[in-house]
C-alpha cells in the first residue's frame, strides 16, 4: 500500500470512528432518557446529553489517534482543563450531585413542606442546581442542592397541617378575661383553621397578660392574613394587643 | 395575539406527527393540542414526542367531536383557537394560517373554513335548507358544517358545545346570535377521506337536531313541530332507494 | 370546589364530614346550578362565575385556599385549573377525573392528587369474580404504594408470596377460602388463600415481574 493509500484508509477509519461515536452516543442517550425519565425528564435529558457528548469526544480522540496526531499533548491539555474546571466549578458539580441524590432517593417531592436547618417552606421546584421553596410568609427561598447532601431534611408533608405558635399580649386585661375575649375572636377565624385552636399557656407579667396559642393551618400563607384578622377582631372587642 | 391549534383525533397515529409539526410551523402558533378520543394506537405518544399537549376527551362517546372541541378550547391558552382535522393529507402551515388571519387582522372574531370539493350531502340536503328556513342570514355560508374553524378563545367559553356532529352548525348559530363577526375563509383544496353514505344518516339527524333546538330556543318554531320534523329526518335513509 | 355536579356531591360531603366548621366555597357556571347547590348544600357558599374568572378568583384568594377540588365535567378544564392552583401555591389540589385515561396526563403535569372514581369498578369486579393474580385493592394518595391482594393459586405462587413477604418484611393478612380473616405466620398461608399485602408499588411491580406478569 502506498503512503497515500494508507493515509486515505486512516482518514476513512477516523471518520468511521467519529460516526460510530455519534451514533452510539445518540443511542445511549435515548436509552438513558427512556430508563431514567421516571426520575424527571429534564434531569434524564441532561444526563443523556452529558453521556452523548462524552462518547463523541472519546470518538474524536480515537480519530485523532488513528490519524497519528499527537494525542498525548491533547490528552494532557484536556485532563488539565478538566481538573481546572472541576476545581473552579466544584459547587456546580456538587449541586448536580445533589440533584442526582434528590431524584433517586426522593426525600421529598414538589408540593411537600420541608425543613432544612432553620429554613422551612413548600417545595415549588427541584432544579439541577437548587430547590425552590416558598416560605410561610410567601418568600421565595432558593436552596443549593449540595445542602441536601450535607444536612438532614425533615419532610412534614404527610402531616396535612402545620402548627404555628403565636403570642398575644394583652395590656391591662386579667388572664380570665383575656382568654374569654381571645376564644370569642378565634371563633371568627375558626373556619380557616385545620382544627380547634389551642391555648398553650397564659401568664401575667408586668401588668400584661401573655397568651401563647397554637394555630394549625394547611395553607401557611394564611398566617399573615389570620394575624391581621385576629387583631381586627380583638380591636373590635375593645382590647389593645400585640401579636407575635 | 397568539394561536392554539387543536386537533381532535382518534387512532390517527400515522397522521399526527406530520400534523403537529406542520401546525408548529404556522406563524404565531404558541401551542398545539391533540384531544384524543380514546385511541388504541400510539397517537398520544407520538403527539407528546412532537411537543403537543395532549388530553383525552372527558366523555368517550362516538361521535364525540363536540366534546373534543370543548376540551381543546378549555385547555388552550392562546388568544385564538383553531380547530383542524388531523388527517388532512395536504395540510400546510398556510392552510392553517388562512383560518386565523382574518382574526389577527381584526376583520372577524370567528372564521369558518371552506374548501374546494364536491358539495357535502348532509350540507346540501339538510343543513342549508334548514338554515335557509330559520337563519337565512347564515345560508350564505358555502360550508356551514365545516370543521375547520378559528375563533377568539373567550368566545368558546360562552357557548354550549353539542356533543356530536351538530357542534359545527351549533357554534355557527350561537356565535351569530351573540353578534360575533363571522367570515368564511377559502382554504383551497382539502384532501380528506369522506364518510361513506351509510354513516351520514346519524350525522344528518344530529345536524338537524342542533339547528331545530336553536330554532325552538329562538322562538322560530313550535317545539312539537320541531320534534315531528326531527323524527322524520331520523327515518330517512340517505343510502336507500330514491336518493342519489 | 370548582364544579358542583354528580361527582362533586361526594367530595363536598367528605369535606363537610372532615371539618364541619370549615368553609366550603363551590363555584359553578350557571345560575341554575348555583341555585341547586344552595338548596342541596346550604352549608356551602355557592358562587356563580364564568370560566375565565375562576383563574382570577384562585389568584386573588390563593392564600386562603387550603384544599382545591376541581370536579367539572371537563378534564381539560380541571387540568387547567389544577395547574393554575399549583402555580399559585395552593397546598392541596385534588382533581376528580371524568375519563380515567387522563390519569397519566394529570400525573405528567404534576397534579399530585388525582381521584379516578372508576378504579374501584375494576378491582371490585376482580374481587367478586375471584380470578386474578394480583388485584389493587387500595392505592395510597401520599406515597407510591397501596394494598394488594395476591391470589395463591398454586405451589409456585405460594413459594413466591412467602419469599416476597420475607424479603420486604411486609405485614400481611389472609382471607382464606373459608372466608376467615387471619393474620398469622407465613407457614399458615395455603393454596386458595388471598393474601393482602400493603407495600410500595415498586415492590409489587418487582413481584409481578418475577411472576411473569
Amino acid at each position: 500500500m502506498t503512503p497515500e493509500e494508507y493515509f486515505v484508509v486512516r482518514v476513512v477509519l477516523a471518520a468511521l470512528s467519529i460516526a460510530l461515536a455519534i451514533f452510539s452516543g445518540s443511542k445511549l442517550g435515548s436509552l438513558i432518557m427512556k430508563n431514567l425519565s421516571r426520575f424527571g425528564r429534564s434531569f434524564a435529558s441532561k444526563l443523556a446529553e452529558m453521556v452523548k457528548y462524552f462518547i463523541i469526544i472519546l470518538g474524536a480522540v480515537i480519530a485523532f489517534s488513528i490519524l497519528s496526531l499527537d494525542v498525548i499533548i491533547l490528552t494532557g491539555i484536556s485532563i488539565g482543563l478538566f481538573i481546572v474546571v472541576l476545581i473552579s466549578m466544584r459547587d456546580v458539580f456538587s449541586n448536580y450531585a445533589g440533584e442526582i441524590y434528590l431524584r433517586v432517593r426522593r426525600p421529598f417531592d414538589e408540593g411537600d413542606f420541608i425543613k432544612i436547618g432553620r429554613i422551612s417552606g413548600r417545595v415549588v421546584s427541584i432544579n439541577s442546581q437548587d430547590v425552590e421553596l416558598v416560605s410561610v410568609k410567601g418568600e421565595r427561598i432558593v436552596v443549593p442542592n449540595q445542602f441536601f447532601l450535607k444536612y438532614p431534611v425533615v419532610n412534614k408533608s404527610l402531616a396535612t397541617a402545620t402548627s404555628t405558635k403565636l403570642r398575644v399580649v394583652f395590656n391591662e386585661v386579667a388572664p380570665e378575661e383575656a382568654e374569654k375575649i381571645l376564644m370569642e375572636a378565634l371563633s371568627e377565624v375558626r373556619p380557616e383553621l385545620f382544627e380547634d385552636p389551642k391555648i398553650v399557656s397564659i401568664n401575667k407579667r408586668d401588668g400584661k397578660t401573655e397568651v401563647e396559642l397554637s394555630l394549625s393551618v394547611v395553607n401557611q400563607q394564611k398566617m399573615k392574613w389570620l394575624i391581621g384578622k385576629l387583631s381586627k377582631e380583638l380591636y373590635g372587642r375593645g382590647v389593645e394587643v400585640e401579636i407575635e | 395575539m397568539d394561536v392554539s391549534v387543536v386537533f381532535p383525533s382518534r387512532n390517527r397515529e400515522k397522521y399526527v406527527r406530520r400534523a403537529v409539526r406542520t401546525a408548529f410551523r404556522a406563524r404565531h402558533v404558541k401551542e398545539v393540542i391533540v384531544v384524543d378520543g380514546g385511541s388504541s394506537d400510539n397517537t398520544i405518544d407520538v403527539a407528546l414526542e412532537e411537543g403537543a399537549k395532549v388530553i383525552v376527551q372527558s366523555n368517550l362517546v362516538y361521535p364525540g367531536k363536540g366534546v373534543a372541541m370543548r376540551d381543546g378550547a378549555y385547555l388552550s391558552s392562546g388568544d385564538v383557537v383553531v380547530f383542524v382535522d388531523i388527517d388532512i393529507a395536504n395540510l400546510t402551515p398556510q392552510f392553517i394560517e388562512k383560518l386565523y388571519m382574518p382574526i389577527m387582522q381584526g376583520e372577524a372574531e370567528f372564521v369558518k373554513g371552506c374548501f374546494e370539493r364536491a358539495a357535502g350531502r348532509v350540507t346540501e340536503l339538510v343543513a342549508k335548507p334548514l338554515l335557509r328556513m330559520f337563519y337565512p342570514e347564515l345560508a350564505k355560508f358555502k360550508q356551514p358544517l365545516s370543521g375547520e374553524v378559528a375563533g377568539l378563545r373567550k368566545l368558546f367559553y360562552r357557548v354550549e358545545f353539542e356533543i356530536g356532529w351538530g357542534v359545527d352548525v351549533g357554534l355557527l348559530i350561537d356565535l351569530y346570535k351573540m353578534g360575533v363577526r363571522i367570515v368564511e375563509a377559502d382554504l383551497g383544496f382539502k384532501e380528506h377521506d369522506m364518510k361513506p353514505l351509510h354513516a351520514l344518516t346519524d350525522m344528518a339527524y344530529q345536524v338537524a337536531e342542533a339547528i331545530l333546538k336553536r330554532a325552538i330556543r329562538d322562538g322560530k318554531i313550535d317545539e312539537i313541530q320541531a320534534r315531528e320534523y326531527i323524527s322524520t329526518i331520523g327515518k330517512i335513509d340517505l343510502g336507500g332507494a330514491g336518493f342519489v | 370546589m370548582i364544579g358542583g355536579g354528580h361527582l362533586a356531591y361526594f367530595a363536598i360531603m367528605a369535606l363537610r364530614e372532615m371539618d364541619p366548621s370549615g368553609r366550603i366555597v363551590v363555584i359553578e357556571f350557571t345560575s341554575e346550578k348555583v341555585d341547586m347547590l344552595k338548596k342541596t348544600f346550604p352549608f356551602t357558599e355557592a358562587v356563580l362565575s364564568s370560566i375565565e374568572e375562576v383563574e382570577n378568583y384562585i389568584s386573588k384568594n390563593h392564600f386562603l385556599i387550603d384544599v382545591l377540588v376541581v370536579a367539572t365535567d371537563s378534564d381539560a378544564l380541571n387540568l387547567r385549573y389544577a395547574k393554575h392552583s399549583i402555580k399559585n401555591d395552593v397546598p392541596i389540589v385534588i382533581a376528580i377525573l371524568n375519563n380515567p385515561l387522563n390519569e397519566p396526563i394529570f400525573a405528567r403535569e404534576n397534579v399530585r392528587y388525582v381521584i379516578n372514581p372508576y378504579k374501584t369498578i375494576t378491582s371490585k369486579i376482580k374481587e367478586i369474580v375471584g380470578k386474578f393474580d394480583v388485584n389493587v385493592v387500595y392505592e395510597f394518595s401520599k406515597i407510591d404504594g397501596g394494598i394488594y391482594a395476591i391470589k395463591v393459586e398454586n405451589a409456585k405462587t405460594l413459594k413466591r408470596v412467602r419469599g416476597f413477604i420475607l424479603k420486604n418484611d411486609s405485614p400481611f393478612f389472609v382471607l382464606s377460602a373459608d372466608k376467615r380473616i387471619r393474620a398469622g405466620s407465613l407457614e399458615d398461608i395455603q393454596i386458595g388463600d388471598v393474601v393482602y399485602v400493603p407495600c410500595h408499588s415498586r415492590e409489587i411491580k418487582s413481584f409481578l415481574r418475577k411472576m411473569g406478569g
